[in-house]
């Protein structure tokens, strides 16, 4: 594995990690951005080691959308009051999430250590930082009550997802990933209108104030 | 062996000299990313120079710790410089006085007499920016020790050379578990160093200062002491940032002086390359709070943590 891997998909752990202790929505925006951009620069350093071509594909589609369109529509969608809120809602403290944070790491680092797994394109390592990176952004979902930062937990976890594929079978066809990638906009379209709407209705993203809508 | 200790020499004098020029850079290309003109980056030189002929001055109530704090803030990254890959890849005469845990001793000594000095003028901001650096350098700890384990774990050795050949010559260079010590040690770096995120070096309000209210009651050849050996620290952490952990190429294996000129040469590219993302990070973030400091700490140590997991795991 080359040196551009293995701090890439590094860097994709830790921009995780910034999305589970960011304060404010702009933050983890900013971090689900770098870390698809990363995602992104990954497939394309997979590209330049072995000629795959829908890789550079995969890494130009996952930049141009995952790291440049989808940020802009969730911050065009929760401009205004949420964007500009210096502190959110949380169920788990900073702290705290970061320590259960590593724990779910260490987790995901061993799970991967026992799979059964042949080494392609990218090494074991990754597969853990993979599988951590999955649980870290559900984690993420579960740990904060704004509804913007439980999207960007679940498109980080999906973004784990895709890395898990780079590692296990790079191979894929670009229309199976073309597809996925496709069904994240529509994932985040959906959901973004929803939260706007929320935000209509109760005047929050804290998913907490969801229980005032009881008849 | 005199060729070792004319080496030796050669690199103290390299962290001596270059280390004002690394904080004029910084600052020139600070000021440069906010629209300003900015400083020389000779500009340390010339405050040195002022300092030096000043005269000192201490207040009556202070004691032999404030007088000889100076001499052992500036020497301690001496020391420290003489243990670790500055510019040579083999070891030279001293390099075996100490292992990496020594070396962050000698490289604490100066930061502990530092904070004795300045509790002992009795200053408030003193005692305030004391305390303020103890729970940084203590929460910094464990993040540094869990480094040294990793690095001892990866290249089979802790004194910095060793470690530094090792990881030059295998493929434990290019390892995830590198690359989170790598972003670890950084993180520790700026935070033990004064800089953003952790402390703002160029604030001029005593309440949020960690490091400069440190140095308030100094003043003259004392200051220029201090200050010149916080400089050299920044820069010999890089430089263990640098050729230890991520870029070894350009040390010189023989000791002659072209090898040497060299590695001068690839030193001050690289230390260029760092003062380029020191700019970067320290003008994009903002100072945190005090209280969020743990919360910094607490991440670089999961970091390097997870890399030593990844490390054990991967066997």
């Amino acid at each position: 594995m080359a040196l551009a891997e293995a701090v890439l998909a590094t860097l994709i752990l830790i921009a995780t990690f910034g999305l589970l202790i960011a304060r404010q929505v702009r933050g983890a925006i900013n971090c689900y951005a770098a870390q698809s951009i990363l995602l992104g620069g990954l497939a394309i350093a997979m590209f330049a080691g072995s000629r795959l071509p829908h890789l550079l594909a995969l890494g130009l589609l996952t930049i141009g959308i995952k790291g440049i369109a989808i940020p802009a529509v969730v911050r065009f969608q929760v401009r205004g009051s949420t964007y500009q809120r210096r502190e959110i809602a949380y169920y788990v403290g900073f702290p705290t999430a970061l320590l259960l944070g590593a724990g779910l790491s260490l987790v995901g680092l061993v799970a991967a250590s026992r799979l059964p797994f042949h080494p392609y394109l990218l090494s074991e390592p990754v597969l853990g930082l993979a599988i951590a990176v999955i649980l870290l952004g559900l984690f993420t979902t579960m740990a904060r009550r704004d509804a913007v930062l439980q999207l960007a937990g679940l498109l980080a976890a999906e973004n784990g997802v895709l890395l898990v594929g780079l590692v296990v079978s790079p191979e894929l066809g670009l229309l199976i990933e073309f597809a996925l990638v496709l069904d994240v906009v529509i994932g985040v379209a959906v959901m973004g209108f929803l939260i706007a709407r929320m935000h209509e209705t109760v005047a929050s993203t804290d998913t907490s104030e969801l229980t005032r809508l009881r008849g | 062996m005199l060729a070792a200790a004319i080496g030796q020499c050669v690199a103290v004098a390299t962290v001596l000299l270059l280390a004002p020029l690394l904080k004029g850079i910084i600052d020139n290309l600070k000021a440069k990313v906010q629209s300003r003109r900015g400083p020389s980056p000779l500009q340390p030189y010339f405050d040195l120079r002022k300092l030096f002929r000043k005269e000192r001055s201490a207040s009556g109530d202070a004691s032999w710790v404030f007088r000889i704090a100076p001499y052992v803030a500036f020497a301690a990254p001496i020391a420290f410089a003489m243990l670790i890959p500055v510019l040579t890849a083999a070891p030279l005469s001293w390099a075996f006085m100490a292992d990496m845990v020594g070396s962050g001793f000698v490289i604490g000594i100066g930061g502990y007499f530092t904070n004795l000095a300045a509790m002992d003028s009795a200053s408030p901001y003193g005692g305030l920016g004391a305390s303020r650096s103890r729970l940084v350098s203590s929460l910094a700890e464990p993040t540094l020790i869990l480094i040294f384990f990793a690095i001892g774990f990866i290249s089979g050795g802790t004194v910095p050379f060793v470690a530094n050949n090792i990881l030059y010559t295998t493929s434990a260079l290019i390892s995830p578990s590198h690359a989170l010590i790598a972003v670890a040690f950084f993180m520790v770096v700026l935070a033990e160093a004064g800089r953003l995120p952790i402390d703002n070096p160029t604030t001029s309000q005593e309440l949020s200062m960690i490091e400069g209210s440190r140095l308030f009651e100094y003043s003259g050849p004392d200051q220029a002491l201090m200050e010149w050996g916080g400089w050299m620290k920044l820069f010999v952490l890089l430089i263990v940032w640098l050729n230890v952990l991520i870029a070894p190429d350009g040390l010189a294996t023989q000791l002659t002086v072209s090898a040497f000129a060299i590695a001068i040469a690839s030193l001050a590219v690289k230390m260029l390359c760092a003062a380029l993302l020191i700019v970067g990070v320290e003008s994009a973030l903002a100072k945190i709070r005090i209280l969020r400091v743990p919360e910094y700490l607490g991440g670089t140590f999961v970091l390097s943590f997870l890399a030593v997991v990844l490390y054990s795991l991967g066997r």
